[in-house]
Order: C-alpha cells, then structure tokens, then sequence
C-alpha cells in the first residue's frame, strides 16, 4: 500500500509539471492566433471612444483565427487627435467590448456545472458596416 | 427509557438534517454530470473552454476528473455510515480502498493539472491548486494512518479529505444562492469558490475541534 503513495505522489508530481508546461503552451498559441495578447489594434479618436464602437480588425481575428488572408482597414488619424491626451485602449478593454457578457439565467437542472459566463455571438458584420461608415477607411490592403 | 428514546430521535433528527441536504445535491452533481459521457461539445462549460477541449491530453484529463469526482462523492457516503461500519465492514473496508485508489491516481493529479486552467485570475488557479494538494494530502494520510491502525487520525484525515471532494457540491450551492443576491458573474464565482473552499476546511476543523479532544494530535500522528 505504501508503493501506492509513492506513485500517486510521483503522478502528481508529474501532473503538475505537465500543467505548467501545457498552460506556457497554450499561452503561445493563444498569441500565434492573436486571441490572448496584443492584437492589432487602431488607434482611437476621441470621437470613436464616445461612441464606444467594436474595431472591425479585432472582432475579425476573434472569428476567424486560422484565416491567413487578412483585411486591414486603414483609418486615417488626425494628427490633433493622435496628440491628444485620450488614452490608447488595452487590448483586453478592445476584446470585452467586443464581447458583452449577456444577462444569465441559472437554471436549477444545470446544478452539475458551475453555470459558467457565455458571451453573445459577437454582431462582428453589423459592427464592422458600422465601423466602416463612420471611420470612412481611405485604403484597403489584403495581405497574404 | 424516554429520556435515551428522545436523545436518539433527537440525534437522529439532527443528522438528517445534516446528511439529506448532502445526499440529494450529491446525487443531482452527479446525475447531471452524467450528460459529459456523450462526449458532445455542446455543453456550455466546455463551449467556453473549447479551444482548451483542443488539446487531447486537457480532454481526457477532464472526462477522468469528473468520472473520479463523481465516484468519490457517492462512495464517500458509504464510508460515513456507522450501520455499514459495524454490520458491513467488508464493505467500507473495499470501498475506502476503491476511494483512496481513486483520489489519488486520479482525481487528485487531474484535479491539479486542470487548475492551470481554471476559470478566474491567478489567485482562483492557485486555490484551485491548493485544494487539489489538501485532498491529495489529506487522503494519503488517511491512508497511513489506517494502515497503522491509528482510527482516530484515520478518520480525521479522511473528513478532510471528504470536504475537499464537496467543495464541488457546496459551490453549486453558494453560486446559486449568490446568484440571486444579484452580483455579477465573475464575482459570484469567486466569492463561491472561496467561500465553498475555505468554508469546508473550516467547518471540518470546527468538527474536529468539538469531537476530539485529541485534536491537535491528529495532526502529529
């Protein structure tokens, strides 16, 4: 019986090191894909944050990851408002204002699993034509 | 005569105010835990971790977490009951032996692995963690101190170990009950799993602490 311990000890051991290295992995890939850090991300006008408006860059690579062919709308910024003391947006700040938590509703059968957050489908081609008519984007480059 | 007969009822009372609760929730996690066992990956906990359900060694760490888990909560049941003790003591003794086995080649490690990825900030993966380590522990204890014949720490260790496997039934709880207190989501999860993890360690400790006069020792032998 104490063999046992010392071979559960060992896989715990084991486990933990495993956990370690796939979480360091995951993480990279989640960077590869452009989901977990620094997206591209456009620079706001004052005017934009007001407005509170999802970017069209960033909405795209969360839906479509893989994807190698890429727009990139590039909108032009006036040089008062690239001087001007609004603050750049985080990415994280750009990723939950793309995807809102919606009103849950916990249903009792559910008591199995923790009735965990899911995220609206994000309105990604609403918010890109919406995007799109207000920024006005001057230049359309497709890169391979 | 009347007076040992309302001490009896009265005792008897007390305990199953204490151990229905436990049965039935026991009971529903793992009846609705049974739907995993598709294998479909349209379940909203494993939507939200579908990139995570990519990974095969994450999956079948997973599917075994909650096989053990389940195992764990309704053969623990078993080993609490003083009537299968005396009467069936073959029956405690293999299923103890079926739980210890489990916990510790199974839901423990898994159990720690998946912490890596829990849901929440760092502080909710380190607790995640933690706990993994307390019911390993915990359990591995239990074990040696059987096999010493020290009963008391025996039994000691493996209330411990019980209340790290329930914090998956009295997280369910709190989180619902939070959830009507109106707090967002995030935060209704981890004031739950705070409170579900350290709430058990200490309403197990209470327990020890008013039972045994031998407590402190438990921790030595």
């Amino acid at each position: 019986m104490k063999s046992i311990i010392v071979i559960s000890t060992l896989l715990f051991v084991i486990a933990s090191f495993m956990g370690i290295a796939n979480y360091v992995q995951h993480n990279q890939s989640l960077s590869e894909k452009g989901l977990y850090a620094s997206p591209q991300v456009p620079t706001f006008t004052s005017a934009e944050e007001e407005t509170e408006q999802s970017l069209p860059t960033v909405a795209k690579q969360l839906q479509e990851p893989n994807t190698k062919v890429r727009e990139e709308v590039v909108v032009p910024v006036p040089k008062k408002s690239a001087k001007s003391k609004t603050k750049k947006k985080e990415p994280q700040e750009v990723y939950h204002a793309a995807k809102k938590p919606r009103e849950r509703e916990i249903n009792f059968k559910e008591f199995s699993r923790a009735p965990l957050d899911d995220y609206e489908a994000l309105p990604a081609q609403a918010t890109e034509v919406e995007v799109a008519e207000s920024t006005k984007p001057t230049k359309v480059e497709e890169v391979k | 005569m009347f007076s040992s007969t309302q001490q009896f009822f009265k005792s008897y009372f007390v305990q199953s105010l204490f151990w229905i609760p436990i049965i039935f929730f026991s009971g529903l996690l793992v009846f609705n835990t049974l739907p995993y066992f598709t294998f479909s990956k349209e379940y909203r906990f494993i939507q939200e971790r579908i990139l995570l359900f990519q990974l095969p060694f994450y999956s079948f760490c997973f599917y075994t977490h909650i096989a053990a888990g389940s195992f764990c909560i309704v053969s623990a049941l078993l080993q609490f009951s003083s009537t299968i003790l005396k009467s069936r003591k073959k029956i405690h003794v293999w299923s103890g032996r079926i739980y210890v086995l489990v916990v510790l080649l199974i839901g423990a490690p898994t159990g720690m692995f998946m912490a890596f990825f829990a849901k929440g900030s760092n502080m909710e993966r380190g607790l995640f963690m933690v706990m993994a380590l307390i019911w390993f522990y915990s359990t591995a204890r239990g074990l040696q101190t059987v096999l010493e014949k020290n009963i008391l720490a025996h039994k000691q260790w493996m209330m411990r170990s019980y209340a790290m496997a329930m914090t998956a039934v009295t997280f369910r709880i709190y989180h619902i009950l939070f959830y009507y207190f109106g707090w967002s989501h995030l935060e209704n999860y981890e004031i739950s799993l705070w409170i579900s993890v350290v709430g058990n360690i200490v309403f197990t400790e209470v327990i020890l602490f008013f039972r045994d006069k031998k407590y402190i020792q438990s921790f030595t032998s």
